[in-house]
C-alpha cells in the first residue's frame, strides 16, 4: 500500500472491497456460503461436500494505476507439496487444455497427472483465466479475468469487471476437480 | 476399461461433458459414466447420458436438501425430489439441443430411477452411481462428522447404503476397495487422505 490517506487507500481499496462483495454474491447465488471475511479483500466460501475455497482480490500496481485481480484457491492443500506448478494453454487457435510445468523434480509426477486428468482439463477449457497454478503447499489456484477492478490515477478511472455466474461455477468446479485428482481416479483397468 | 465408447464418446456426450464441467462435483458424474461402461461395455447412449448428468439439479440453486441429522439417507421424499428435479433439468437441456423425444424421454426415465434402481438399466445406473460415489466422494463422510453434519454412525450408514444398494453382478466387487477405504477414513480420523 501507499499508506496514509492516498487515493488508493481512500477510494480504490474500498471500491475493490465492494467489487469483492459483488463477486461473493455471485457465489452465494450458486449455493456457496460466505463463512469468513478475514479482511476486506479476502473471504472464505464453503458448501457441503466440497472443499472450502479462499477468494481474494490481489493488488497489482500501486502508483499510477493498477489492478485488483480476482484469485481463488482451495482453503487447504489438496495436492502433494512440491516446488509449485505453473500452467500454459494448449492449442494454437482454440484452447483444448492446459499443460502443467513443475518447478522441481518432485512436481513432475503431479504435473503429468494433472495433464492427463480429463475432468480437470475439461473444467479448465471454458474458464476465462489469467493464470492457473499450484502453490508449493499443494493448494491449486486460479486468477480469473472477471471479478476484478482496474484503476488509473490520471485520468481517474475505476472500472470493475464483473464475474458472471457461469464463470464462477466453472472456477469453483475447476478447483474442486483439482481437489479430487489422485492416481486412484484414473480410468478403471 | 470400457469399450470404444469410452474413447470415442458420442458428440452429445461431449456436449454434456462441457455442461457438467461447470458443476463442482463433475468428477462424480464422469466417473459414473466410466463405471457404467466398466459394468456394461455395451451400455447405450441414453444410459451413458443419464450417468453423465444424473445429479445436475445440484448445480442449480434451490434444490431439495437432506438434513442428515433428522432424516435417513434413503428418505423417499428427498430422493424423489432430487431425482425428479434432475430428470427435468437434464431433459430440458437435451430438448434445447434438439435431441429426439424418444431419447430425451429415456434419459429422463433413467435419471428418475438413478437412486432407487428398478429394471436392468436403472440398476446399472444406480450401481455405477454408487461405485463412483464411494470412489470420488467416499472421503467426505469423515468431513460430515468433523463439520457436525451428522455423527459417525450416521455417516457410516451412508457408506453402507451406497454399497449395499448395488445389485448388479460384479458391482460390489468394483465398489469394495473404495467402500473399505472410505470406512477406514471415517473410522480412523487420524489417518490422512488416501494417496
Amino acid at each position: 500500500m501507499t499508506g496514509g490517506a492516498g487515493p488508493l487507500a481512500r477510494v480504490i481499496r474500498p471500491r475493490a472491497a465492494r467489487a469483492l462483495d459483488d463477486d461473493l454474491a455471485v457465489f452465494e447465488r450458486l449455493g456457496w456460503e460466505l463463512t469468513d471475511r478475514p479482511a476486506p479483500l479476502q473471504a472464505r466460501l464453503t458448501r457441503e461436500d466440497a472443499p472450502a475455497l479462499d477468494v481474494r482480490l490481489v493488488q497489482e500496481g500501486r502508483f499510477f494505476g493498477g489492478n485488483f485481480a480476482f484469485e481463488a484457491t482451495t482453503a487447504d492443500p489438496v495436492l502433494p507439496a512440491t516446488g509449485g506448478l505453473t500452467a500454459r494453454a494448449r492449442g494454437l487457435v482454440r484452447m483444448h487444455g492446459l499443460r502443467f510445468r513443475a518447478r522441481d523434480p518432485a512436481g513432475r509426477a503431479l504435473a503429468a497427472a494433472l495433464d492427463e486428468d480429463p475432468v480437470l482439463q475439461r473444467a479448465l477449457v471454458d474458464l476465462h483465466f489469467e493464470r492457473v497454478f499450484v502453490g508449493p503447499d499443494g493448494r491449486p489456484g486460479i486468477r480469473h479475468l472477471g471479478g476484478s477492478l482496474v484503476w488509473v490515477l490520471m485520468p481517474p478511472i475505476v472500472r470493475a469487471t464483473p464475474l458472471v455466474e457461469e464463470q464462477a461455477a466453472r472456477l469453483a468446479a475447476a478447483l474442486c476437480a483439482f481437489a479430487a485428482v489422485r492416481p486412484s481416479l484414473r480410468a478403471p483397468a | 476399461m470400457a469399450g470404444d465408447d469410452a474413447v470415442h464418446p458420442d458428440p452429445l456426450e461431449l456436449a454434456a461433458l462441457g455442461w457438467v464441467a461447470g458443476y463442482w462435483n463433475a468428477r462424480h458424474l464422469v466417473r459414473t459414466r466410466d463405471w457404467l461402461l466398466a459394468l456394461e461395455p455395451a451400455a447405450g447412449l441414453a444410459l451413458r447420458l443419464a450417468a453423465l448428468t444424473h445429479d445436475m439439479e445440484r448445480s442449480v440453486p434451490g434444490g431439495p436438501r437432506l438434513d442428515a441429522r433428522t432424516r435417513d439417507w434413503d428418505d423417499p421424499d428427498y430422493l424423489s425430489a432430487h431425482c425428479e428435479r434432475s430428470a427435468a433439468i437434464v431433459a430440458s437441456w437435451l430438448t434445447e439441443r434438439g435431441v429426439g423425444e424418444a431419447l430425451a424421454d429415456e434419459v429422463r426415465r433413467l435419471v428418475r430411477r438413478h437412486e432407487l434402481g428398478g429394471g436392468p438399466d436403472a440398476d446399472l445406473l444406480q450401481a455405477a452411481d454408487s461405485v463412483s460415489f464411494l470412489e470420488v466422494n467416499g472421503e467426505v463422510a469423515r468431513r460430515w462428522v468433523s463439520d457436525g453434519r451428522c455423527d459417525t454412525p450416521k455417516a457410516r450408514a451412508k457408506l453402507d447404503w451406497m454399497y449395499e444398494r448395488i445389485s448388479v453382478p460384479g458391482g460390489r466387487e468394483l465398489a469394495r476397495p473404495f467402500y473399505e477405504r472410505a470406512l477406514r477414513g471415517l473410522l480412523t480420523p487420524a489417518a490422512g487422505p488416501a494417496p
